[in-house]
């Protein structure tokens, strides 16, 4: 297998990513026919009589991307038209904002490859700098069949099309590796802070906030700095704390807050009634963020929503991401426990919990791709571990499958969303 | 063989109600004694003409916040139908139901008059967001004949997938993962 091969990490790199993503373009050009005749009627409404190909990129939550890009454009608002569209970030909508749809879409679209491939060497960079150099031949495997791996990622066809994963995982990916530089582990599993690399812990946090402005789950990455905070306290390093964990995880709170609360509160209230009713203390936050608020009404999030037996097919799509990030948890936690991994698994574990018992569990597929811990388990696994094999193997052979199907599906305008 | 693979596919996604947002499928049977429209007949509501074919869409407009009544002309006997029902996600509105209705010959139905029997799809929709939408909203209205479970405009589609599910099976097959990995055990161990 490539992790043998005697080819060097970016031949082998360049090479997968460019045959993927030309199989996935070619799968959407040979779709026959979309199941949802829709995407027709959104281009005729921005001008585009034609039926172009790129069309079947657009299915799904791409064309609220879209939609609200040419809205924010065209009317001159900072906010979305419609409450449901706060759900999906406007900042990527500001960012992919051109002339026109076939513009939007042309920049959103290799906006997301370019993402996508830089994003590859930024998980290869962190692989390399987060596990021990046991030999530079085992961690250069490790980054590189880890970095193959996110090529082969079950976002799949989201990944070619105009969705706000790939700028969320970049940044995820990115404040990672910031955050990996700047700090170190003794034997003890004491946590060091270099003091020469404060600006790049700190530049963690804008990353980790950039994230969480694209896609909300990467809110969870402000528990790196809660699990820092708490080793620095219990070594009694209070100024450490203040100025590196503390820091950082205010600016991503206070994203949340103002990004969450206050600005679509500024923008909807008092008029919108119901949500902007129910404020702390008389101050323009109210209890439930706007988020929770229209995930809950038009999504139908909520604790145990979900299980309900027409959901079963969805709760398929999402199983083997879900068994494999069980495994990686406890891969990390018992049988390769290391100080390094531990807000990972904090992270994957309540990441687990969100995504079974109280989201739209296929999404899974997509929004897991901001975490890298099972890729670390799946390399890991595939070159120390043959008795884990199994559970690997069935996994990699389902993203052989997976890939280009759901990318067939994506293109038929089919699910899972 | 196929066509039961073709089926439990298809059954598999029917199931996804909820993940199809912005489209809502009905399926309803035409009775054995349902009379044949005359060629010389003309709908007066907004309709979808089935005669001499398997799949038809029509563009339509409703209103977000009432009951739209689609006539179907040219149904066959003792056939099954699917109608769909497609919008835009940019138009936030939700389907409250559909439903099918067969109207008796000399019966007035939304002020019209026919001596013939009709077949109407009705459609009640709701506004689903805030503001509330006030414009008229374009929909695509589908009428497909359901051939062995599957509605007829699904053949290509499914075709599509089972092609690239028996190539992707095919180069695991190939390929095989797990013997590399075999290979490479041999190679540390040497």
């Amino acid at each position: 297998m490539f992790i043998d091969s005697e080819y060097s990490s970016f031949l082998i790199i360049n090479v997968t990513f460019f045959a993927v993503k030309l199989l996935q373009f070619g799968l959407v050009w040979l779709a026959p026919r979309t199941f949802d005749t829709s995407t027709h009627l959104f281009l005729e409404h921005y001008g585009i009589t034609s039926n172009p190909w790129w069309g079947k990129l657009l299915s799904w939550d791409s064309i609220f991307f879209l939609k609200t890009s040419l809205w924010m454009r065209n009317s001159g608002y900072s906010a979305p038209q419609y409450e449901h569209e706060w759900a999906f970030s406007p900042i990527w909508s500001i960012i992919i904002q051109s002339s026109d749809l076939q513009h939007i879409v042309l920049k959103a679209v290799s906006f997301n490859l370019l993402l996508h491939y830089l994003s590859t060497w930024i998980v290869y960079a962190l692989t390399k700098l987060t596990f021990p150099p046991f030999g530079q031949n085992v961690q250069t495997k490790l980054a590189l069949t880890t970095s193959v791996l996110f090529i082969l990622s079950s976002a799949a066809g989201f990944l070619i099309s105009v969705y706000s994963e790939p700028i969320a995982f970049t940044f995820s990916l990115l404040g990672m590796l910031f955050r990996q530089w700047s700090i170190s582990f003794d034997v003890y599993g004491n946590l060091h802070m270099d003091k020469l690399k404060w600006i790049s812990y700190l530049l963690s946090s804008f990353c980790f906030a950039f994230a969480f402005l694209n896609r909300s789950n990467c809110l969870l990455l402000g528990l790196f700095y809660v699990h820092d905070c708490l080793n620095l306290f219990k070594q009694k390093k209070w100024i450490t704390s203040i100025f590196y964990p503390i820091l950082s995880g205010t600016i991503l709170f206070g994203v949340f807050v103002y990004f969450h609360y206050y600005f679509p509160y500024a923008a909807l209230c008092p008029e919108r009634g119901e949500w902007c009713n129910s404020k702390i203390y008389g101050l323009p936050i109210p209890y439930q963020s706007l988020y929770s608020y229209i995930q809950s009404k038009h999504w139908n999030v909520g604790f145990l929503k979900y299980w309900t037996p027409n959901n079963i097919p969805n709760f398929l799509f999402g199983l083997p991401n879900i068994v494999i990030t069980w495994n990686a948890i406890t891969y990390f936690s018992y049988q390769y426990p290391s100080r390094n991994m531990k807000p990972y698994i904090w992270i994957a574990r309540i990441f687990l919990f969100i995504m079974v018992f109280l989201a739209n569990v296929q999404i899974i597929n997509r929004v897991s791709s901001f975490l890298p811990l099972s890729l670390w388990y799946i390399s890991d696994s595939l070159i120390k571990n043959p008795h884990e094999m199994r559970i690997v193997k069935y996994y990699v052979m389902w993203l052989l499958i997976w890939i280009p199907t759901q990318t067939a599906l994506f293109a038929c305008f089919l699910p899972p969303a | 063989m196929m066509a039961t693979f073709l089926i439990r596919i298809i059954s598999f996604f029917s199931l996804c109600h909820l993940a199809l947002g912005n489209t809502e499928t009905y399926q309803f049977h035409v009775p054995k004694d349902f009379p044949e429209l005359s060629p010389s007949y003309v709908p007066k509501l907004p309709y979808i003409n089935a005669r001499n074919t398997t799949f038809r869409t029509i563009t339509t407009h409703l209103q977000p916040e009432a009951k739209t009544f689609v006539e179907l002309t040219g149904l066959k006997k003792n056939e099954n139908y699917m109608v769909k029902i497609c919008w835009t996600g940019i138009d936030p509105i939700s389907l409250k139901s559909i439903r099918h209705q067969f109207i008796p010959h000399g019966t007035v139905f939304k002020g019209t008059l026919s001596t013939q029997t009709r077949a109407v799809i009705l459609i009640e929709t709701r506004a689903d967001s805030y503001p509330i939408l006030q414009d008229k909203v374009k929909v695509d209205v589908s009428l497909a004949v359901i051939k062995l479970g599957i509605p007829v405009d699904m053949y290509s589609i499914l075709f599509y997938l089972a092609c690239v599910l028996i190539c992707a099976i095919s180069f695991i097959r190939a390929i095989d993962p797990f013997q590399l990995l075999e290979v490479r055990k041999q190679n540390k161990s040497d």
